[in-house]
């Protein structure tokens, strides 16, 4: 093999294993950006519940898995925004250190146009470690958006 | 050998002079320190000195289970920047017109906290939402909510601002303290 030939054959080696090495990382953030890797599934059993709350209940406790603390804060009601730091939040968060497996809604309660209660029992679980929680989420709806309410006296005694 | 007894003298003159600056500058050395201790400054930035007589005068102002040196230091030093910051920005402050000394230091500071706390803007949507997420409370005797008035608004804001300002003292510290390039903070 001449020294030429050795050098395209070389290149062409280096370029199939980078190529293939930035095919999967490219795989891997895909997958992570888009969520597939953290699948929730959420049952709603035939419960009576607005396509727009829906979406927005979805996506809160999609964020809650994955834990991204920014973005799920942005989905809490402006007035939690206003008066908990990020720092407490996020401390408030974590405290859940398992991933949710698992929703199934089992009631949504309305007694006002603009505020909901979703009732649901969560699976939560690291492995073969699982365990079952039951929420009883807030939501209120402000200028047409649908917000989560943290509803804890002894974390937040200021916003309940 | 004369020469020789001369140079030695020399030499001895010399020895003796530099003993003399030796001790002298003990002194300047001991004297300094007492200077900084009868002033006992406890901390300094750009144009600010804190002192522990300030401490000491800050003391009369908390509750007296407030024990902690370290935070009583802290909020000593961001008193003084405060107000010193009022003084310099011609804030107007009537109740610390007739006062002196340290009274008129934290007169000031309180003038210009109450100031930067009433200014702190609250979000229409943040009143709205915490109207609507809490309006169990706002119920009349016939059960209907009450409409989210002027009088209803300027309420939930003061409920805002209340929990705010926990964090709020902090945080206008923390940039004072920056502002200022305050040393002697551990």
């Amino acid at each position: 093999m001449s020294k030429v030939d050795w050098k395209i054959w070389h290149k062409g080696i280096r370029m199939k294993i980078f190529g293939k090495r930035l095919l999967y990382l490219g795989f891997i953030l895909f997958f992570l950006r888009s969520g597939i890797v953290f699948a929730l599934n959420i049952y709603y059993n035939e419960v009576k519940i607005s396509q727009e709350l829906k979406q927005a209940f979805q996506k809160y406790w999609m964020l809650r898995s994955k834990k991204s603390i920014k973005s799920l804060l942005k989905r809490e009601a402006p007035y939690i925004q206003d008066m908990v730091s990020f720092e407490r939040y996020k401390r408030y968060i974590l405290l859940y250190k398992s991933t949710i497996k698992k929703i199934e809604v089992k009631k949504v309660d309305c007694p006002q146009p603009f505020f909901c209660a979703i009732e649901f029992k969560s699976l939560w679980g690291e492995g073969k470690k699982q365990q079952i929680y039951w929420f009883r989420d807030l939501w209120v709806k402000v200028e047409g958006k649908w917000y989560h309410v943290i509803k804890n006296p002894l974390f937040f005694p200021e916003i309940n | 050998m004369d020469m020789f007894m001369l140079q030695l003298k020399d030499k001895k003159k010399w020895i003796n002079i530099l003993i003399l600056l030796c001790i002298y500058s003990f002194c300047l050395q001991a004297k300094a320190k007492e200077v900084k201790k009868s002033n006992n400054v406890i901390a300094r930035g750009r144009g600010v000195v804190i002192t522990q007589s300030d401490v000491e005068a800050m003391k009369n102002y908390l509750p007296s289970f407030y024990k902690d040196e370290k935070f009583i230091k802290k909020t000593t030093i961001c008193t003084v920047l405060m107000a010193k910051t009022a003084k310099d920005e011609g804030l107007v402050c009537k109740s610390a017109k007739s006062k002196t000394g340290f009274a008129k230091t934290y007169a000031l500071s309180l003038c210009y906290y109450n100031k930067k706390f009433s200014s702190i803007p609250i979000q229409k949507d943040t009143i709205q939402s915490y109207y609507l997420a809490h309006w169990k409370r706002f119920l009349n005797s016939e059960g209907k909510l009450i409409s989210l008035d002027k009088s209803l608004r300027e309420q939930i804001k003061t409920i805002i601002l209340k929990s705010k300002g926990k964090n709020f003292f902090a945080e206008l510290c923390q940039k004072l303290i920056g502002k200022y390039g305050i040393k002697g903070l551990e």
